[in-house]
C-alpha cells in the first residue's frame, strides 16, 4: 500500500488553514449574539453574515416568526419581497417566486436542516405535513433564483432552508397551545435535554385540527373538501464524539390531511404520511472538514378526486448519501468538494382497468465543487458547479397497450448546474452583488412515468366504455432556468435600516407540464382509450423584475419592513397546455409591516396589496374544465398583540385577513378571516 | 496597519439615565455624544463583544474566572480607559455562559503579577514596545487577550480585536492564539477578519 509522503502532507497543511466549519458544528446562537444578526452556512458551507452571501438570501429570524403571529410556515415567507404565497385552502399553500406560481409548486428546494422535505412524486411540498415545530425554528433562509450548485438538486426557482435549534448548543424548551376561528385547536412542544456537555437530545411534537373554509365552491369540489388536521413528532440528537468530531441522528414522522390544490387547477382531498431517518457526521481534520449525511425519506400521499380516479396513492422512497470536504488554502481560498448518491423509487397504489404494476426508479450520482475566493477585504468571488448523472429505469410491468414500452423508460440524463456570485463591499455600509445561476429541474416521477388506466366518466365526447389512459413521458427533458441578477444593499445608520434593491432577468427553457391530451386510440380487441394529461416540455418562458425593501428596527422598540416587488413573465407556449405562468402570481406586490414593543407588550401589523392574477383553474375536476381565471388585486391586513406575563409565559392574539370576512386571494376558493388566541410557555 | 475607526461612546455614562424610557434616554444621551469623551475609549458595546466571544472558545471558560485589565501606567489615558473598563465590568456587565468574572488592574510593566488569568483585556494606549512585552508574556499562558485597540491584534499581543463601529467586526490573530494555546471554533475564525 502506497502512503502519502509525509513531507507532502506537511506541505499541504502549511498551505491549508484547515479551519472550516460545518453547519452542525456551528453555534449559531453565540455567533448571532456576537454579530447582532443571523449567520448562515447553507450557501457555501462557511459561516457568513446575510449581507456577505453570494446569492439573494433573506433570513427570517426567530424574532420575525414570533412577531408575525402566523403559525403556518409558508405564510411566514410572504414577508420576503418577490415571494407570493397562494393560500388555496385552509391548510394548503403554494410558494411562488418572482412571477412563477402554480398549485403543486414543483420548482422549490425545501429543506429542514439540510434534509429535503419536498416530495419526489411531483417535486412538490406539502406544507401541512412538515414535521417541525414553528417555535423550534431558529431561522428560515429564503434564496431566490436557481441555486442548485450551491444547495442541491431542484433549487430552480429558489431555496427555503428551515434551520431549527441545535440540540447540542441551544436549550429550547417551549410549549404552546392555541385556539381560534374555523374551530382551530393547535398544540406543540419541544423539549431539549443535555447529557453532560457532549450530547444534546431534542424531542418535538404537535397537532392541529380545524375546519376547512366554508367559502363558495362548486358541487364537485364540495364533495372533495376535507377538514385539515396534522400530527407530527420529531427527534433530533447531536453529540461530540471527540474534539472536532460530531455525529447526529434524527427521525421525523408526520401525518396530515387537507384540502389540496392540484397542478391542473382542480382540488382534491390529500392525505399525506411521511417518515424520515437521518444521520450525519462531521470531522475537522488537517485536510479540511469532512461531512457525511445520509437520510431516508418515505412519503405516501392518498388522493380523493384526482382525475376522478377511484383510488390513487403515490409512494416514494428516497435514500440520499452525501459526502463533502471543505478546506481553506491560505486565508483567501475556501473550497468544497462534494458528491451525492440518490436512490429514488416511485410506485403507486392505483385502480387499474388493465393489470399493470409500474414501479419507476432512478439512481443519481452527483459531483460538485465550490470555490470561494476572498480577493480583497472588500471583494469576493464564489463559483460553484454541480454535475448530475441520472439513470432511470422502469422496474415494474406495464400493460400490453401502454403507449411507452418498458424499455423506453431506461434513460440516462447528464446535466450541470452552476452559480457565480461577485460581492463587492466598498464601505461598511454598501454591498453590491452580481450573480448568475443555472439550475436544472429534473422531471418528476409523475411526469416521467405515472401509468394508470381507469374507466372514463360518461361524456358526450367519448364513446361509451372508453378507458382513460394516464401516462408519463419517458422522453421528457429537464427544464433549465438561468438567472442574471444585480443587487445592492445599503445600511442607513441614521434610521437604523437596511435598504435592499435587486433586479433580475430569468429564462426558463423546456418548461414541463401536463397537456390537455385527449387523443383517442382504438386498440386490438376494440378497446378504446383516451389519453389524460400526458406530460411534455411545453415551451419556454422569460421573466424580469426587481425588489425594493427597507427593513430596520430602533432601540426604542419600533420595527418596520416595507417592500415593493415587480415581476413580469412572458410565456412562449400555448395556454391550452396545463401550464400558465404569465399572471400566475401578482405582478405588483406591496407590503408594509410595522411593530412596536413597549415593556411587556408587542404590537405588530402587516398590510399587503397584491395585484391581479390570471391563474389556471379547473372547477369541474376533469380535463374539460381547465381555464384561466382572473382575480382582481386585493388588500389584506394581519396583526398580533402579545403580552409577556413573565419570563416564561406569553399570551397573544393574532389575526389575518382582518378587514374582511372573506378575501378572494386567488383562483381557488376565497380565504376566510382567521383569529387566534395563544399561550406560549418557555422554560 | 489596521486603522481603528473613529467613534464616540454614548454608553459609558448611561447608567445615570437608565431610569428614563428608551426614547427619552437616547435623547438625553445625544448631547453627551458631543462632549469630550475620548475617541479611543473602550466602550460598553466593545466590552460586550469581547465577552460574547467566550462561548466560541474551544475550551470554554466555566464557573469563576479573573479578567486582567492591562494598561500603561505612564499613559494617563490608558489608565483612565482601564478604570472605565473595570467600572463597566464591575457594574454588572452580563457575561454569557453563566461565567462569573472578577477583574483586576495589571500594569503592563508588572505582567509578572499575572497568575493564570483566563482573560486579559488590554486597554487602549499601549505602545509598540509594550505590545512586544505582552506578546512574550503570552507564551503558553492559556490567556485570551482581547482589545478594542486593533494595533494590539496587529502586533500579535492580542488574539482578538473588537470593533463595534460602524459595524461589528472581529479581528483574529492566529499566531497569537497559537502562542497562548487558545483555540476558537472554526466558525468564529472564518467569520473574523484574520490579521
Amino acid at each position: 500500500m502506497t502512503r502519502l509522503p509525509s513531507f507532502l502532507l506537511v506541505s499541504f497543511c502549511n498551505l491549508t488553514l484547515c479551519a472550516t466549519a460545518q453547519a452542525q458544528m456551528v453555534d449559531y446562537g453565540s455567533l448571532q449574539d456576537l454579530y447582532g444578526g443571523p449567520v448562515t452556512t447553507s450557501a457555501t458551507g462557511t459561516p457568513m453574515l446575510e449581507k456577505d452571501v453570494p446569492a439573494n438570501m433573506t433570513i427570517i429570524t426567530a424574532d420575525d416568526i414570533k412577531h408575525s403571529g402566523t403559525r403556518d410556515i409558508a405564510k411566514l415567507l410572504e414577508t420576503v419581497p418577490g415571494i407570493y404565497v397562494m393560500h388555496s385552502a385552509a391548510a394548503d399553500f403554494n410558494v411562488g417566486v418572482r412571477g412563477y406560481e402554480q398549485a403543486d409548486q414543483p420548482r422549490l428546494l425545501v429543506l429542514i436542516n439540510g434534509r429535503q422535505v419536498y416530495l419526489d412524486d411531483y417535486s412538490r411540498t406539502v406544507w401541512a405535513n412538515l414535521p417541525v415545530n414553528i417555535d423550534d425554528i431558529r431561522q428560515i433562509e429564503v434564496v431566490k433564483g436557481p441555486n442548485a450548485a450551491l444547495f442541491g438538486v431542484n433549487a430552480v426557482a429558489g431555496v427555503i432552508n428551515i434551520v431549527t435549534y441545535n440540540p447540542l448548543y441551544d436549550n429550547n424548551n417551549v410549549v404552546s397551545f392555541m385556539g381560534g376561528t374555523q374551530n382551530l385547536t393547535r398544540g406543540s412542544a419541544t423539549l431539549t435535554h443535555k447529557l453532560g456537555d457532549k450530547v444534546g437530545l431534542k424531542l418535538s411534537g404537535g397537532g392541529m385540527r380545524m375546519d376547512e373554509f366554508d367559502t363558495e365552491r362548486g358541487a364537485v369540489e364540495a364533495q372533495r373538501v376535507t377538514d385539515p388536521h396534522r400530527y407530527y413528532v420529531s427527534f433530533d440528537s447531536l453529540g461530540e464524539i471527540k474534539p472536532g468530531m460530531q455525529a447526529g441522528l434524527g427521525m421525523d414522522y408526520a401525518r396530515s390531511n387537507n384540502t389540496y390544490a392540484l397542478t391542473n387547477g382542480a382540488m382534491s382531498a390529500l392525505k399525506t404520511e411521511s417518515l424520515s431517518v437521518k444521520g450525519n457526521w462531521a470531522w475537522q481534520t488537517e485536510l479540511g472538514t469532512w461531512k457525511a449525511t445520509t437520510y431516508w425519506n418515505r412519503y405516501r400521499t392518498d388522493y380523493k378526486g384526482l382525475f376522478d380516479l377511484p383510488k390513487l396513492a403515490f409512494l416514494t422512497n428516497l435514500v440520499a448519501v452525501q459526502l463533502e470536504d471543505q478546506f481553506q488554502i491560505g486565508k483567501s481560498h475556501t473550497f468544497r468538494l462534494s458528491t451525492e448518491y440518490r436512490r429514488n423509487m416511485f410506485n403507486f397504489d392505483a385502480f387499474q382497468t388493465f393489470a399493470q404494476t409500474p414501479e419507476l426508479a432512478y439512481n443519481m450520482w452527483s459531483a460538485g465543487g465550490m470555490w470561494h475566493w476572498q480577493m480583497r477585504d472588500d471583494l469576493s468571488l464564489t463559483s460553484a458547479v454541480r454535475l448530475d448523472r441520472l439513470s432511470l429505469k422502469e422496474t415494474g410491468d406495464l400493460w400490453d397497450g401502454a403507449i411507452y414500452q418498458k424499455d423506453e423508460y431506461s434513460r440516462q440524463l447528464t446535466d450541470y448546474s452552476a452559480n457565480i456570485g461577485l460581492v463587492y463591499q466598498p464601505t461598511h455600509d454598501d454591498t453590491f452583488r452580481i450573480t448568475f445561476g443555472r439550475g436544472i429541474q429534473e422531471p418528476s416521477f409523475v411526469e416521467w412515468g405515472i401509468n394508470t388506466t381507469y374507466p372514463s366518466a360518461a361524456s358526450p365526447l367519448l364513446p361509451p366504455g372508453t378507458i382513460y389512459d394516464l401516462y408519463g413521458n419517458p422522453y421528457i427533458q429537464p427544464s433549465v432556468t438561468q438567472n442574471y441578477e444585480v443587487g445592492y444593499d445599503r445600511v442607513l445608520a441614521p434610521i437604523a435600516s437596511v435598504l435592499r434593491v435587486s433586479v433580475f432577468y430569468q429564462t426558463n427553457d423546456k418548461i414541463k407540464g401536463a397537456t390537455t391530451g385527449g387523443a383517442v386510440r382504438v386498440l386490438p380487441g376494440g378497446i378504446i382509450t383516451a389519453t389524460q394529461a400526458p406530460f411534455a416540455n411545453v415551451g419556454d418562458s422569460q421573466a424580469w423584475g426587481g425588489e425594493l425593501q427597507l427593513k430596520g428596527k430602533s432601540a426604542s422598540g419600533f420595527r418596520w419592513n416595507a417592500s415593493y416587488s415587480f415581476a413580469r413573465v412572458v410565456d412562449q407556449q400555448s395556454v391550452s397546455d396545463v401550464v400558465h405562468n404569465d399572471g400566475s402570481m401578482p405582478r405588483h406586490m406591496v407590503r408594509l409591516g410595522g411593530g412596536y414593543s413597549y415593556q411587556k407588550w408587542d404590537f405588530d401589523t402587516l398590510f399587503s396589496y397584491l395585484g391581479e392574477t390570471n391563474m389556471l383553474r379547473n372547477e369541474t375536476g376533469d380535463q374539460t374544465g381547465i381555464g384561466v381565471r382572473h382575480t382582481s388585486g386585493y388588500v389584506t391586513l394581519s396583526g398580533r398583540i402579545a403580552y409577556k406575563l413573565n419570563d416564561n409565559f406569553t399570551f397573544a392574539v393574532s389575526g389575518s385577513n382582518i378587514t374582511s370576512l372573506t378575501t378572494q386571494e386567488s383562483a381557488f376558493p376565497a380565504v376566510e378571516r382567521q383569529a387566534l388566541v395563544s399561550v406560549t410557555a418557555r422554560f | 496597519m489596521v486603522q481603528k475607526p473613529f467613534r464616540q461612546s454614548p454608553f459609558s455614562v448611561s447608567d445615570c439615565v437608565t431610569m428614563f424610557p428608551p426614547l427619552l434616554r437616547h435623547l438625553l444621551l445625544l448631547p453627551l455624544l458631543l462632549l469630550s469623551i475620548p475617541a479611543w475609549a473602550t466602550d460598553q458595546v466593545e466590552i460586550g463583544l469581547a465577552l460574547k466571544s467566550l462561548p466560541l472558545l474551544t475550551q470554554k471558560i466555566t464557573g469563576s474566572a479573573t479578567m486582567a485589565i492591562i494598561y500603561d501606567p505612564a499613559n494617563p489615558a490608558s489608565e483612565t480607559d482601564a478604570r472605565s473598563i473595570k467600572a463597566i465590568m464591575d457594574g454588572g456587565q452580563p457575561v454569557p455562559g453563566g461565567v462569573t468574572l472578577t477583574t483586576k488592574l495589571v500594569r503592563v510593566d508588572s505582567l509578572k503579577e499575572l497568575a493564570g488569568e483566563k482573560i486579559g483585556f488590554v486597554a487602549n494606549g499601549l505602545n509598540a514596545a509594550q505590545f512586544t512585552v505582552l506578546n512574550d508574556a503570552l507564551k503558553n499562558s492559556g490567556m485570551l487577550t482581547v482589545s478594542a485597540d486593533l494595533n494590539c491584534v496587529q502586533s500579535a499581543a492580542c488574539i482578538i480585536g473588537v470593533a463595534a463601529h460602524p459595524s461589528v467586526t472581529i479581528y483574529y490573530n492566529h499566531a497569537a492564539a497559537e502562542k497562548s494555546g487558545i483555540s476558537f471554533a472554526p466558525a468564529f475564525i472564518m467569520l473574523a477578519k484574520q490579521v
